[in-house]
């Protein structure tokens, strides 16, 4: 079988950061670190499933797998589905979309992620799709910036 | 890429391990970050060395050259300087080799010629060295070192002079250049993680970023190198015999491609050299002499060695110039160079509209960042190198302690790794810089001579746009880790369990099978909506039926209808409730009607149809009736007896006995017994055949559908006339079909136990219930059944006076096969005799002292009619014995004639009144008949000569007049008794002749009206049987009659 898979992540560390120029020199003498996200931005894995499955089912609705147009659509989803993440507020969150799309052709999958984080704070969820052809599996990880 | 890799191999640290990794950062422990490095650049050198020694396999000699050179080199150090002065020289000759390697770098970066002077001094020991050029960059100071350049000579100077304070604070500038050393570390660090491979690329990378912002292409480049080979040229025309090695070691391609630009480029670049030997010249002396002033001044010692150096730099031969410019070189050469870039600055805004304007342009830029990165190195390491260089130079080695001297070479060691990392080169700029140094680092000697020609070459072109923006992003970087170090400290970072985020097990081949092709062959048939309710699946509507009617072939105007009419009427008048029982009864008794007025038609128009012409008429009949006994199998037949039915007066059976000759072999020799009806004397109704000869029989009682009789061989015979015509013979005899039917059950060999053993006399049915034939014998049409079951019995009598009874068994089914136990049944045959009871009459006959008689014959048997139980038997003694069937005593026991005494006189005949009397009449064979009363043992009256002494055979009571009784003697005469009219003989007498009767029965219907009639069947002993209607006045009884009849008995007594 093939796979393809594509990640989408903010590659840029000072981009996320952000932080002012100025906050140079004062952040030496105190610090900003949130060590806990607010729990109203926290990474929800629920909401975040939501959000995946209802993209998948919009984009793969009646998606026939084919070798070519994968990487283009793996792309597109991860963008989409990241961008879409992204407008849900949850500050201070790094957002890693993963996607990988193989074709179903009676093989047999296994795929595991592990991560090593501060499970207080960071999180992830995945979602699975699955049609005659194909399936899709999509996991989202969220990377709290303290 | 290693650096790549070992950032993976970090993410997945333990904490721990992150955290002290960490913290050894902090520390600036050089060792642990700098040694992973160490492999593949000193691999690199080698192949430096071999590529250095492939590129000149012309000038071996110059290998050795250079060897000398270098022994050379020593050996007058040596020489010149008593001995343990050259041992220290030694010491720290090695020791600078070993532990200046970044001031070297900073030298040789700063102007590569004199970086391949102190290459040369070095020895070959170092080849690898000439690549730190490409390492330098990563540990740029940045912008400060930059501004520092600005005021390089008062900084300098103040530099040197603060190197030379800071001399005892050893220690302290050693953690401080450890600090610095890590920054860079982590600087370098940061930015390789930026950028793309490896610190070289990546400079290469910012550089073409550079060139690309100044829409420069790849001959910049080229130019540059021209114009550095220029320079180089330049230098080579200093030094004449070094010009070949320059020009085998540098790639031919590169040279010939820059001499050819080199053209125009060539008095502006001299003009530019030798500016910049000129000001190189200068300075150099002046820096020389005002460090090594510097150095005396403040140390002792030093000076000393410091003299030597200026010695060298004034030296005689090229070594020791070489070494001079080595040593003075970071401070002079530096000025020079940033002069010679201010210079090139102002000779490429002047020449700007020239072609090769960009092209110095771009030298100048990449000439900046090493420039800067060199910088950085003098402000940072070259404190530390400077702090290790003079003490070496003043003090020596034995102050040093051996710490120190550890540190030292750990420092060394990292720069190797340095060397070798940025060995790793993969582009080409950084390969033709680098070779560009090497050809001119094994340049020997002119090198020194050429360096000032070369400053120009190496003109600096300050970018403080990108310095600032590589600072920002340094401090950037900087502040990441400071932030990371301390948030690692207050969070914890673990293992998330392992997520499965998908699990598909494999399709095995029966699955994917199915579900490829498995819905191939199917079809859904049948679906049940509503599964828990499949008993109301079947809703089928009632049918709407019609009913029609057609007539075909039409014979009216309505041929069919039905249809339109409403249902609930049609159906009641097309449906007519039939009772089939008594239908079939109707047809019964129509079709007879119908029968016998067929059968009087077809008489009335036989005219040849009289009682016979030659008969003479019987007076007492007025009219009469033959049976057709002319049938083919009743022909030549005799009647030996006729009996007519006590229930149905109508029904008359004759026996015929076997026929004269033969006429079919399956009747000849058989008897055959013709039922008849009187009524339709055409034919009989069945015909009976049986084996043996038939000497009594009788009708079943109430309804007379069962035939009795007895055989002359003893045994009981019954037939059932309902039994269907197929199951018997079928015969076609003359045109029509005859069925003779067989005994339905016989008592012939079996039930030899009880049987009869001598003929059969007399056979009686014995009704149970008394005296029901009155109403029985009404009407042939009678509709009425037999009383369910059969609840009668035949008593049979035989000659030995054995009476048996016989229980008459009716079964439930028939079976066709036959019956195993019933042995004598019919197969098919429904009725079968039990034997009941066995009387033997001839005890109680025997006894009363007649025994010298014999054993008495017993001749017929009649049961009374008001009491079944009781019977009367004729004997061959003129007695008639009374008797019961349960052996009770009844009396009087015998009936006597009047004449007293034994007298073989055969009792033929006996007859109970019909009417209820209790009389009945005796017939004897002396002629005499009795009228015996039950209650008396003597006869009432008793005739003896009525018969003129003939034997009465027959006898029997008038159905219709009870005083009437018909009497027949063995000469064919028939009497008529009407004791009313005459009590002492008979009122008429008929003799019949010639036919001779042979039998006679009585049969009529006692009946008020007009149907009623008497009527005699006569047997002639020619075979016919004919029917005598009596006259009506023997028919018709008078009024009173009974009571008359009552009347004369009771005076007779």
């Amino acid at each position: 079988m093939s796979v393809a898979a594509s990640f989408s992540m903010r590659t840029s560390f000072s981009a996320v950061e952000g932080l002012p120029e100025t906050e140079k020199n004062a952040g030496e003498s105190e610090n900003t670190y949130i060590l806990r996200p607010i729990f109203q931005q926290r990474f929800r894995p629920s909401v975040v499933r939501d959000c995946i499955h209802a993209v998948l089912k919009e984009e793969l609705a009646n998606a026939e797998y084919s070798p070519e147009e994968m990487p283009q659509l793996t792309k597109r989803l991860s963008e989409n589905i990241k961008d879409k993440l992204k407008e849900m507020g949850f500050d201070r969150y790094k957002m890693v979309v993963q996607v990988v799309i193989g074709e179903q052709r009676g093989e047999g999958v296994f795929m595991a992620t592990r991560c090593f984080w501060d499970a207080d704070a960071d999180n992830c969820t995945h979602d699975v799709f699955m049609n005659d052809s194909l399936f899709c599996v999509v996991a989202a990880f969220g990377c709290f910036y303290y | 890429m290693e650096p790549g890799k070992r950032r993976t191999k970090d993410d997945t640290w333990k904490e721990d391990e992150l955290r002290k990794h960490l913290w050894a950062a902090g520390s600036a422990s050089p060792t642990e970050e700098t040694r992973p490095r160490a492999r593949k650049p000193r691999r690199e050198s080698e192949a430096d060395w071999a590529d250095r020694k492939e590129r000149r396999p012309s000038t071996p000699h110059r290998d050795a050259e250079y060897r000398d050179s270098a022994a050379e080199r020593d050996g007058q150090a040596a020489g010149g300087r008593p001995r343990g002065d050259r041992d220290r020289d030694k010491t720290r000759d090695s020791r600078k080799d070993r532990g200046r390697p970044q001031e070297k770098h900073r030298e040789r970066d700063a102007e590569k010629p004199h970086g391949r002077a102190k290459e040369r001094e070095r020895g070959r020991a170092r080849p690898a060295e000439l690549w730190q050029v490409a390492a330098h960059p990563s540990r740029l100071g940045g912008d400060r070192d930059r501004d520092r350049d600005r005021d390089r000579p008062e900084r300098r100077r103040a530099v040197s002079k603060a190197r030379i304070a800071e001399g005892e604070r050893r220690d302290e500038d050693s953690e401080r250049g450890d600090e610095e050393r890590e920054r860079r570390y982590r600087e370098r660090k940061l930015q390789y993680g930026d950028s793309k491979d490896n610190p070289l690329k990546y400079w290469l990378y910012k550089e073409e970023g550079e060139r690309r912002h100044r829409k420069q292409k790849e001959p910049d480049r080229e130019k540059k190198h021209r114009e550095k080979s220029s320079t180089r040229e330049k230098r080579e025309k200093y030094s004449k015999e070094k010009s070949n090695s320059f020009s085998d070691k540098e790639g031919e391609e590169r040279h010939k491609e820059k001499r050819h630009k080199e053209g125009f480029h060539v008095d502006e670049e001299k003009r530019r050299s030798s500016v910049g030997k000129k000001e190189h010249r200068r300075r150099e002396a002046e820096n020389g002499e005002r460090r090594n002033r510097g150095a005396s001044s403040k140390r002792d010692g030093t000076g000393s060695e410091h003299a030597e150096n200026l010695e060298r730099n004034n030296g005689k031969d090229k070594d020791s110039r070489r070494k001079h410019g080595r040593e003075e070189g970071p401070s002079a050469w530096k000025l020079a160079r940033r002069q010679g870039s201010e210079e090139a600055l102002e000779i490429e805004k002047e020449d700007t509209d020239l072609g090769n304007a960009g092209a110095g342009e771009c030298a100048a830029g990449s000439e900046d960042d090493f420039e800067g990165y060199e910088d950085d190195f003098e402000v940072c390491d070259g404190d530390d190198d400077d702090v290790a260089h003079e003490p070496e130079s003043e003090e020596t080695a034995e102050e040093l302690p051996l710490a120190r001297r550890r540190e030292i070479q750990e420092i060394q060691k990292a720069i190797h790794a340095e060397n070798e990392r940025v060995g790793e080169l993969s582009s080409k700029l950084f390969e033709k810089q680098g070779r560009t140094e090497r050809g001119r680092g094994p340049g020997p000697g002119p090198a020194a001579d050429v360096s000032p020609s070369e400053t120009p070459a190496c003109g600096i072109f300050l970018d403080f746009a990108t310095a600032s923006r590589r600072q920002k992003s340094r401090t950037q970087a900087l502040k990441q880790k400071t932030r990371s170090t301390k948030l690692l400290r207050l969070i914890d970072l673990d293992f998330s369990f392992t997520f499965s985020l998908l699990d598909l097990p494999p399709v095995n081949e029966y699955d994917m099978y199915i579900r490829n092709f498995g819905k191939r062959n199917t079809k859904q048939a049948y679906v049940q909506y509503n599964e828990d309710n499949v008993d109301r699946n079947v809703q089928t509507e009632e049918v709407e039926t019609q009913e029609v009617w057609t007539q075909h072939p039409g014979e009216g105007a309505l041929v069919s209808g039905g249809s339109e009419r409403s249902g609930p009427l049609d159906a009641a008048a097309v449906v007519p409730k039939v009772n089939t029982p008594r239908l079939c009864s109707f047809l019964r008794a129509a079709c007879q009607v119908i029968a016998v007025l067929l059968e009087e038609d077809r008489v009335a128009s036989e005219p040849t149809w009289t009682p016979r012409a030659q008969d003479c008429p019987l007076r007492f009949s007025d009219s009469s009736a033959q049976l057709n006994t002319s049938l083919p199998f009743l022909q030549n037949r005799r009647v030996s007896y006729l009996h007519a039915s006590q229930v149905q007066r109508r029904m008359v059976v004759s026996v015929h006995g076997r026929p004269g000759k033969a006429f079919t072999p399956l009747l000849d020799g058989r008897y055959v017994l013709c039922v008849w009806d009187i009524w339709q004397p055409s034919g009989p109704q069945k015909v009976l055949i049986c084996e043996s000869k038939v000497t009594c029989c009788c009708f079943s009682p109430f309804k007379a559908f069962l035939l009795f009789a007895g055989t002359v061989h003893g045994s009981v015979v019954v037939w059932d006339l309902r039994e269907d015509a197929r199951i018997h013979h079928y015969v076609k005899l003359s045109g029509c079909f005859w069925t003779f039917r067989t005994a339905t059950f016989s008592t012939d060999g079996v039930l030899t136990s009880v049987n009869h053993r001598s003929p059969l006399q007399a056979i009686e049915p014995i009704t149970g219930s008394v005296c029901k034939r009155q109403s029985c014998v009404l009407s042939p049409f009678s509709t009425q059944e037999e009383p369910a079951g059969l609840s009668f019995h035949v008593a049979s009598l035989d000659e030995s006076g054995v009476l048996n009874v016989w229980v008459v068994v009716e079964l439930a089914k028939a079976d066709t096969a036959g019956a195993v136990s019933d042995l004598g049944l019919l197969p098919g045959g429904r009725i079968k005799l039990v034997h009941s009871a066995a009387i033997q009459l001839s005890d109680s006959l025997s006894h009363k002292g007649y025994e010298f008689w014999g054993s008495t014959q017993t001749l017929s048997v009649k049961f009374l009619p008001s009491d079944s139980n009781r019977f009367v038997v004729g004997t061959d003694t003129g007695l008639i014995s009374h008797g019961t069937r349960q052996d009770m005593r009844v009396s009087p026991r015998l009936f006597r004639p009047q004449q007293q005494g034994m007298r073989p006189v055969k009792v033929n005949v006996i007859d109970f009144s019909p009417f209820g009397e209790p009389i009945f009449l005796a017939g004897c064979s002396d002629g005499s008949i009795r009228l015996h009363q039950l209650t008396a043992e003597h006869p009432l009256l008793q005739w003896d000569e009525s018969t003129h002494g003939r034997a009465v055979i027959g006898l029997q009571w008038s159905s219709t007049r009870p005083a009437v009784f018909l009497v027949q003697d063995d000469t064919s005469c028939v009497y008529i008794w009407d004791l009313l009219e005459s009590d002492l003989g008979p009122v008429a007498k008929q003799p019949v002749y010639p036919d001779r009767l042979v039998a006679m029965t009585v049969v009529g219907e006692a009946e008020k009206t007009r149907s009623g009639f008497l009527a005699l069947v006569l047997a002639r002993a020619s075979g016919d049987v004919d029917v005598q209607y009596l006259r009506r006045e023997w028919v018709a009884p008078v009024g009173d009659e009974l009571q008359r009849l009552r009347l004369l008995l009771r005076e007779a007594l």
